[in-house]
């Protein structure tokens, strides 16, 4: 028993990394479909969702795209099914670059988005337009929100007709994974503009005062809230939109069940050794 | 053949697309075994891509439309606004003496502007958030079912709670110290949740790895293959300390 | 001299800007975007501030032999990269547009998704029950972990109702008094800033 206890407590950290990388990896081979819960949607995904279905065709949605490769793993699909949600309801999009590191990764991703059959009919600069990277803080953006729209970005187009400053867009939609968002979050109350945001799990509780107050409408909840996405917008229009996050939901039951474990074990581990020396 | 057919030989070539990433990938994983020369070029060729990567788009997306053109049209027609971009710049430039020891203080200037401006613009702003929370947090408890209710109570007492135990202007006993012990607890469920979310958002972060992975099985096999029979020989033959304690930690 | 002149301007421009949160609009006539160019302007010294200081450590990396290889790779990349950029362009579906998707984006999502694997090993060592505290915050974050994974709902379906009662209640108002906190403690900073009080941004 003691010897047992021993190795438990001085375990490879080796052996937990396989562990976690087998739990993660083996739901995701095929063969293993099974695996795949369906994700009820939470209430402040669904607020995102009800927002966009509010809007009528040829409204403005400003996507305010602030990630980078390092939490692409969480907001990708998010940003992939909200855009495709936009398109469906042919809403304008506006994809703004608050990053650098993120400019092409937004429009590789676009590109292949709109290359799929479905969505071959919509155009650069009329149905959505890629904004860029224009080198001014969210704070400056925010406090230009009454000047000319165009000339903030200096892009051209037919989407912006009708779009003549920030206040004629319908919905802000943020996509991050630090607190950049907050500086939307407090000019809210000043500006009144109705703001929704997609966050990393880690910042997620972050915001939830936030969503009670109405400062935000609507949060996507890292990989969760994507596949909540994901399954909102193939209900509604009853075809398939699952992507990637939901395939990865299997693999997120199955990594925490191991992680559940270790907490088990540790804390067993920790009272066994805790009584023995008394 | 010219070198721009050539180039895109080489880089949109199915071979490059489906290899590379997984071999990446498999690179810096192979840290969680123990610091290697894989990884370390890995490493390398990750910062050099990036700082190379962020110039150009710099260059194109930053100095060419914000500073080129304007100073190209200044020469062709000056206005009076101009001038903004010419004080601008001379304030911007003074960034460059935090580079000198003996003449730091230059670059005072732009930076007392730039928190000045901060605190300028976020003093209001900053009170205007805390009348907000404050106004929500005044509401009635009765939020129509018992379970909103609920919710509501615990987040008037809570926050109330909390907010008691960062009071250190009177010693922590009696009363105000019970109610700051239902601070720490309440504090202690925003942390466990935090963590709760952070597990959650760690583990996808290598669920979008594994996805990769496993959409190129065959690459993902083979590259696995040679770093391990790499990391074998490296590790038996030629660096063969031990690990140190503090390395086995983690 | 050297420290009360900036202190002035920063006083100058910060009452500016208090005075613009009265009279909205004051710096946006004109569409000349004042702030906007300015910041602009000021990216692009920043950029040049990178350039040079990349620049310098590399040099001297590659000169007193301080890992030479590895810096001689780094610098390699660079100049790749610079070379792609000019003779393609770097809108998608470029080679410069493909080695960023295909080097730069795996790189460093598996660098950040090496903190998986740390935070399976810290739940493991250092995830106890030691007080009553850390079995509040053990507790709370197990059931909001159940919340999040869909298997959750299907062991008891008031799981996701109790997640979501966590997230709302008690996590929100530990979160509300940090906010406070926070708002509380940035106001006060901004006005030690506004009068000269707090100099730690400024240098000798």
């Amino acid at each position: 028993m003691n010897t047992i206890l021993e190795k438990l407590k001085k375990i490879d950290r080796r052996v937990i990394y396989l562990l976690v990388m087998l739990s993660i990896i083996i739901p995701l081979l095929p063969g293993f479909d099974f695996l795949i819960f369906p994700v009820s949607p939470t209430k402040e995904t669904k607020a995102i969702f009800d927002e966009i279905e509010n809007l009528n065709e040829g409204d403005a949605v400003f996507v305010d795209w602030a990630f980078d490769p390092s939490s692409k793993a969480e907001l990708l699909p998010m940003f992939e099914a909200f855009f495709k949600h936009c398109l469906k309801k042919k809403v304008k999009v506006f994809i703004y670059y608050a990053t650098i590191n993120g400019i092409n990764l937004g429009k590789e991703t676009v590109k292949k988005i709109t290359a799929m059959e479905e969505f071959s009919g919509s155009r650069e600069g009329v149905d959505y337009i890629n904004m860029e990277y224009v080198p001014i803080n969210a704070d400056i953006r925010i406090f230009n929100m009454d000047v000319d729209f165009k000339g903030t970005y200096k892009k051209e187009g037919k989407i912006f007709e009708g779009v003549e400053t920030l206040r004629d867009l319908k919905y802000i939609f943020g996509l991050s994974g630090s607190a950049y968002h907050a500086t939307f979050v407090d000019m809210q109350i000043r500006f009144n503009y109705k703001f929704g945001i997609a966050v990393t799990a880690v910042m997620g509780p972050d915001y939830v005062p936030y969503l009670q107050t109405g400062q935000i409408i609507g949060m996507a909840n890292g990989l969760r809230g994507a596949a909540e996405y994901e399954r909102l917008v193939s209900d509604k229009y009853e075809k398939s939109y699952y992507g990637s996050a939901t395939k990865g939901m299997s693999s997120l039951t199955f990594s925490h069940l191991v992680i559940f474990g270790f907490v088990i074990v540790g804390n067993i581990v920790y009272y066994m050794d805790k009584r023995k020396r008394g | 053949m010219d070198i721009k057919a050539l180039l895109d030989n080489i880089f949109l070539n199915d071979m490059f697309v489906s290899w590379i990433p997984v071999l990446a990938t498999i690179m810096i994983l192979s840290f969680l075994y123990r610091d290697n020369p894989l990884y370390k070029i890995g490493e390398n060729i990750f910062i050099g891509v990036a700082l190379g990567y962020g110039w150009i788009l710099s260059w194109e997306y930053i100095v060419d439309p914000f500073f080129i053109m304007p100073v190209k049209d200044m020469f062709v027609e000056f206005h009076f606004w101009d001038i903004t971009y010419i004080l601008w710049f001379l304030l911007a430039l003074t960034m460059f003496f935090r580079f000198s020891r003996k003449n730091a203080w230059v670059a005072n200037y732009y930076f007392g502007f730039l928190f000045g401006y901060m605190a300028g613009y976020y003093i209001p702003i900053a009170i205007q958030n805390i009348l907000r929370q404050s106004t929500d947090l005044m509401k009635p408890i009765n939020q129509g079912s018992f379970f909103e209710s609920s919710k509501w109570f615990v987040i008037i007492f809570g926050t109330f709670a909390a907010l008691m135990y960062f009071f250190f202007s009177k010693p922590h006993r009696g009363l105000l110290g019970k109610t700051a012990r239902v601070g720490i607890v309440v504090m202690m469920i925003f942390f466990g949740a935090a963590f709760g979310s952070t597990v959650m958002g760690r583990v996808s972060l290598f669920i979008d790895r594994a996805l990769l992975l496993v959409e190129f099985p065959m690459q993902s096999i083979v590259c696995t293959i040679a770093v391990i029979i790499y990391m074998i020989i490296y590790f038996k033959f030629i660096k063969k300390e031990k690990l140190h304690d503090d390395e086995s930690f983690i | 001299m050297k420290k009360e002149i900036p202190i002035l301007l920063g006083l100058i421009v910060g009452i500016l800007w208090y005075g613009e949160f009265f009279i909205a609009g004051m710096f946006q006539e004109n569409q000349k975007l004042f702030f906007a160019n300015g910041m602009k302007i000021a990216g692009v010294i920043g950029i040049m501030v990178g350039v040079y200081s990349v620049a310098r450590q590399n040099y001297y990396k590659i000169k007193y032999n301080n890992e030479r290889y590895y810096a001689i790779l780094r610098v390699f990349m660079i100049f790749l990269m610079i070379f792609l950029g000019i003779t393609s362009g770097t809108s998608p579906g470029t080679p410069f547009s493909s080695m960023f998707m295909s080097v730069y984006v795996p790189f460093q999502a598996t660098v950040f998704s090496l903190l998986a694997f740390y935070i399976a090993s810290a739940a493991y060592r250092s995830f106890k029950a030691k007080s009553v505290e850390s079995g509040v915050l053990l507790a709370a974050s197990i059931i909001v972990m159940l919340s999040k994974i869909p298997i959750g709902q299907e062991i008891w379906s008031q799981i996701p109702v109790m997640g979501e009662w966590i997230m709302d209640a008690p996590s929100s108002a530990g979160r509300r008094a940090i906010i406070f906190g926070g708002y509380l403690g940035s106001i006060t900073m901004m006005i030690r800033i506004f009068f000269g009080l707090e100099r730690s941004h400024l240098s000798e």
